[in-house]
């Protein structure tokens, strides 16, 4: 954003829609029926296309035959890992080729006119297996000797034999020496398990071929150009080829980046020259994409007398089932959680992501952050605990300050660390007091205990991928934005909609998203890294104000010589061109535009001559690398910024049955500035929501290497009589480089749930429970065994 | 080896509606046919292949099954209650026969853990037939001590025990269930606890008690004790029940018999997070809530 704009924002402030709640730009669709989804595309002579599934975890692929399929009338194709070219890496492979590495990857793929046909054609191939030993416990994997089977995956070897996919280094300081020196040295060892997104609209794909070779993909997926390139991968063809489009989608939260997927969808319409749709089963959704990865870690912290931590040593081990795509890139994330918030001298981590029998591990909402601040918000309780200290008082002894540099090199800034846990302090009165400030219920003879617990953390921000923007000014002063934004329903098309609106002085119905009238199109639509992690806001809001800027430059130029006023006087707001050192030199935007006949005389068209009133923008942060050896970063900053959030869990506990009820939890997060503030809270109240049914019920449960709950009856997501009352707070710190000073809100309020909660057992029971999720077993056996002490 | 893992697709080509019960079980005679009443279990039933040679379905909506009365002749000692098997959740719960009668309050409890989605359109006979024993109502239709009114094409009308249905719910499958009674006496009262990982969720273990007192000695006279998600099917605790009867319900005799009980019950099955050992752990706990709220609400009539 250009100074000048910013000083007229204050002069026609009340002119902006930063700040303001407005309703949804799409809502009126959604709640009519009328936003389209993948799963509504649906195209003439469309087939519909299923998958059949390796039933064991590890086999190797002896014969398909796929020859009674074939004369089923009905059916137009049938791929095989044959069909695609041979891959060259870790990514997980549209079809299995020679073997299959996890149960129910697929192996065979089949398209006809009904998708009865498809499944009846299934039940005709017949695949004869060898099954192979196989491996799910993450630590047994990488221990030489132990593990009962390497994965090995073509044209890649481990980062360290065996399973090791991949291994970051952390080494600040000397963490072995401080210990010897410590008042203290605490260990503990802290685990989760695998968690799906669950988001509502299973992984669908719809494909066409295109009548030049090409093919047009309609995806449920973060990103069209994600899409268009990876496919370009899977399939050996020109990326320019391929046209990506993504419609609303129905929840995402990393969900489904499963290209290997769409590439399936793609072959087989290639395959059979007709569009082809491919809906995955809330079960193949579950057992067959991926999910969050599975973790153990182990945090070892020495600890002064003053309650200063001098030295930590993290192991954290996560479980990447059997293949890559995004999940050795995002173990980073551990490595972010783990430097961003408190202020070690010594500190040194190993960061592992392992290879198992598993289906692949993916990013989900704040993708391996949640996983270490599990750990490291649970440790921070137990050592305030040990040292008997205020556990708010104790973090914030620890605290990365304004200013300092992080234990990767990085500096911190526009941080609220300290702002966040005094918010949250002061709204739960907490005062430092604990269980004994809350009034017990004594009617139950005390069976429910009540307690509350606090955890603070800090979500970065990756910048990686660039965003671009495109917006033209139209005669009536409307602006048109394209832009590759996803919706997936956390409010960006709203969000895109007011910077632009309060970039230009206009109202929101002055701007025409053209992604909500087409979806995001790869082939319409400058570069755009799409939703991931959250980015978008700040990202594609930084491109949009440059391409609104650049449009305004164009416009003012064209205006310069009307008014007789040097272009750089010259600004755009409210219709107007005006000058910024006397507003009575103005002109209408209109004025800027010849008109003319374009059928007979009557229908008459603008136009502008020489250039049309549109500007680019490009938003892109060059991320720096962590050095192998130390970790410490080379080239420039990991996370652009970090953004600091914190909460407080009121749980009742039933000291008989170890029932978990969440009552209350009170969530601050620094948002920079609320673009939309009820948009904004809404995503602290979802990341709760979505975290605490982690923390108390999610997990898929695997027994003999196969999910057993892949079902909505026994995974148990919060239902609406689950969630707490959640009061979300807004602390607003500006970014200096966001789009109107915003950071995101997406992800960053996932992390301190789980901890708070279990938190908030303890304060309530003693007991300290480390492994998610917190099951009323597992508190029970922690009773059991305080019991027992 | 062969990867033989079939997953066959359901497919009926006949929904068949007929008017009397003699005309249905013509119908349920042959292997492929299956009975329809709410659907929210057999479409289940279907997703995960359990139907694949099922080609008639049997909807008994025309049956004229919907129903809860009174049954005709009652004596002031004993009410019964006649309910059709087409009922719905939702019908039982609002009828002025059910509320605010603590005899039945463990049933309203249990008809109201389902969502009300299902709730509207679930019926009794389902929930029966369906033989499982994580539902919540037949737990305490069971505690009741329901007695069922089957018609089947040897028998024709014939009436028997939920006790003895639970003992071998495939007998009953090609029989189809037409109404549930059971009664209630003076002192009476019933109870029902559920514990689950979410507040609408399946069980991970419940109980459901029915207890009646003596009027003057306040003594323990009749009780019937039942859990359910524990087991195969539901359970009838009868030692436990033995040794309650004809006992002051002191909470310390209530605790001491529900400890007792988990060395009782065996082949407990787990379920995903919750153990056999967790499941026995709780079970004396439970148990001791439904006896205790059941003689509180018989004590306060
Ligand atoms: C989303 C969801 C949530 C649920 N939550 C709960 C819950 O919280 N607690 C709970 O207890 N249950 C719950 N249920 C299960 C629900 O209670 C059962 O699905 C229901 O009771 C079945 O009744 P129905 O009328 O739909 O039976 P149907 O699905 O129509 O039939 C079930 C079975 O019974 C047979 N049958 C039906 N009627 C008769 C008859 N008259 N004679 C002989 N056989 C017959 C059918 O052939 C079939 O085998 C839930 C179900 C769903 C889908």
């Amino acid at each position: 954003m250009s100074s000048t704009s910013q000083e007229q924002n204050l002069l026609f402030k009340e002119k902006t829609l930063v700040g303001v709640p407005l309703q949804k730009v799409d809502s009126i669709l959604k709640v009519t029926g009328k936003a389209l989804y993948t799963k509504d595309v649906r195209l003439p002579d469309m087939l519909h296309a299923k998958i059949k599934r390796c039933p064991y975890p590890h086999a190797r692929i002896l014969s398909i035959d796929t020859s009674k399929a074939e004369q089923i009338p009905g059916v137009r194709a049938i791929v095989t890992g044959k069909d695609f070219p041979v891959q060259q890496n870790e990514d997980t492979p549209a079809v299995a080729f020679s073997e299959a590495l996890y149960a129910n990857q697929a192996v065979v793929a089949v398209a006809a006119d009904q998708r009865r046909t498809s499944e009846l054609a299934l039940e005709m191939i017949f695949v004869e297996y060898e099954p192979l030993p196989w491996v799910t416990d993450p630590e047994i994997a990488m221990t030489p000797g132990k593990t009962p089977t390497k994965i090995v995956h073509p044209s890649e070897t481990w980062y360290e034999d065996p399973n090791v996919g991949r291994h970051i280094k952390i080494r600040k300081g000397d963490a072995s020496a401080s210990f010897k020196e410590c008042d203290r040295v605490i260990e503990e060892k802290y685990t989760t398990g695998m968690v799906s997104h669950f988001q509502l609209e299973p992984v669908t794909f719809v494909a066409q071929p295109d009548p030049d070779g090409g093919v047009s993909v309609w995806a449920t997926s973060s990103g069209p150009h994600k899409t268009q390139y990876e496919l370009s991968r899977y399939l050996g063809m020109d990326a320019d080829k391929i046209r990506a489009k993504v419609p609303f989608l129905g929840g995402w939260f990393g969900s489904k980046e499963e290209c290997h997927v769409a590439a399936i969808c793609a072959k087989l319409a290639l395959k059979a020259d007709r569009p082809v749709k491919l809906e995955l089963s809330r079960e193949e959704t579950l057992t067959a994409t991926g999910q969050r990865h599975p973790s153990v870690i182990t945090v070892k912290d020495g600890i002064n007398k003053g309650g200063k931590i001098v030295a930590r040593q993290i192991r954290a081990i996560f479980n990447g089932g059997a293949y890559s795509s995004l999940g050795n890139n995002v173990v980073i994330n551990a490595v972010l959680g783990a430097v961003s918030v408190y202020d070690i001298p010594n500190f040194h981590m190993d960061c592992y992501r392992v290879y198992t029998n598993e289906q692949p591990g993916t990013p989900m909402r704040g993708p391996i952050g949640f996983q270490i601040a599990w750990a490291i918000e649970c440790q921070m309780e137990r050592i305030a605990n040990e040292l008997g200290m205020d556990p708010v008082e104790f973090r914030l002894k620890n605290v990365l300050k304004e200013g300092s540099e992080n234990a990767i090199g990085e500096l911190m800034e526009s941080i609220s660390h300290d702002k966040v846990l005094e918010q949250v302090t002061s709204a739960m009165k907490l005062n430092g007091q604990g269980k004994s400030s809350i009034p017990q219920d004594s009617t139950q003879e005390n069976k429910w205990v009540r307690g509350r617990g606090v955890a603070l953390s800090a979500k970065w921000a990756p910048g990686g991928s660039p965003h671009q923007a495109m917006v033209r000014v139209k005669e009536s002063g409307k602006v048109e934005v394209w832009v590759d934004v996803v919706e997936n329903g956390q409010g960006i098309y709203t969000g895109i909609t007011q910077i632009v609106a309060s970039e230009f002085g206009i109202p929101s119905t002055d701007i025409l998203l053209m992604p909500l009238v087409f979806g995001s199109d790869s082939s319409m639509s400058g570069l755009s890294g799409g939703a991931s992690a959250s980015r978008q806001l700040v990202n594609l809001g930084n491109a949009v104000l440059e391409a609104s800027s650049n449009a305004k430059k164009l416009m003012a130029e064209r205006a310069s010589k009307k008014l007789g006023v040097p272009s750089h006087d010259l600004d755009v707001r409210e219709g107007r061109v005006f000058s910024k050192t006397d507003f009575r030199r103005s002109l209408k935007i209109s004025e800027l535009f010849l008109r003319a006949p374009i059928v007979g005389y009557r229908t008459v068209a603008s136009f502008t001559e020489g250039v049309e009133f549109v500007g680019y923008g490009t938003f892109y942060f060059r991320q720096g690398k962590l050095d192998p050896e130390t970790g410490m970063t080379i080239g420039g900053r990991i996370s652009p910024f970090y953004m600091s959030t914190a909460q407080i869990a009121e749980v009742s506990v039933n000291v008989e049955t170890g029932q978990v009820r969440v009552e209350k939890i009170v969530a601050a997060a620094d948002v920079g500035v609320a673009i939309n503030p009820d948009l904004a809270k809404g995503q602290i109240v979802g990341s709760v929501c979505m975290a605490m049914g982690a923390a108390t019920s999610e997990e898929l449960v695997f027994k003999d290497g196969k999910i057993i709950n892949a079902n909505l009856a026994d995974y148990e997501i919060p239902s609406i009589f689950d969630v707490p009352l959640v009061i979300p707070i807004l602390v607003e710190n500006p970014l200096q480089n966001g789009p109107f000073g915003a950071k995101s809100a997406g992800e960053p309020s996932m992390f301190p749930t789980a901890p708070a909660i279990r938190n908030a057992i303890h304060d309530a029971l003693g007991i300290w429970v480390n492994d998610l999720p917190i099951t009323s077993e597992r508190v029970l056996e922690a009773l059991q065994k305080l019991r027992e002490n | 080896m062969r990867d033989l893992e079939l997953n066959m697709v359901f497919d009926p080509s006949e929904v068949l509606r007929p008017s009397s019960f003699q005309d249905a079980v013509e119908t349920l005679d042959s292997s492929d046919s299956k009975i329809v009443a709410g659907n929210t279990s057999l479409y289940s039933l279907a997703r995960k292949g359990r139907l694949e040679n099922i080609k008639k379905l049997v909807d008994i909506s025309k049956l004229g099954i919907s129903y809860i009365k009174e049954a005709e002749s009652q004596t002031s000692e004993e009410k019964k209650i006649l309910v059709g098997a087409g009922t719905t959740f939702q019908e039982i719960t609002s009828s002025s026969l059910i509320n605010g009668r603590p005899e039945y309050a463990g049933l309203k409890e249990a008809l109201n853990k389902s969502p009300p989605q299902i709730r509207n359109v679930a019926t009794i006979g389902g929930s029966i037939c369906s033989a499982v024993s994580f539902y919540d109502l037949p737990i305490v239709l069971f505690a009741l001590g329901t007695t069922l009114k089957f018609f089947s094409k040897k028998e024709g009308e014939h009436l028997i025990t939920i006790d003895s249905f639970f003992q071998n719910p495939a007998l009953y499958g090609k029989s189809l269930l037409i109404e549930c009674q059971f009664s209630s006496s003076p002192n009476s009262a019933s109870s029902f606890v559920k514990l689950c990982r979410r507040m609408s969720g399946y069980a991970v273990a419940m109980t459901a008690a029915r207890i009646k007192l003596d009027r003057t000695s306040r003594e323990i006279d009749d009780i019937r004790l039942v859990i359910g998600a524990m087991t195969k099917t539901p359970q009838r605790l009868n030692q436990v029940e033995e040794e309650l009867r004809h006992k002051e319900p002191s909470i310390e005799t209530i605790t001491r018999m529900c400890e007792k009980s988990a060395d009782l019950v065996h082949d407990i099955i787990p379920s995903v997070h919750a153990s056999t050992a967790y499941k026995k752990r709780v079970l004396p706990i439970l148990l001791r809530e439904a006896i205790t709220t059941a003689v509180e609400r018989a004590t306060e009539r």
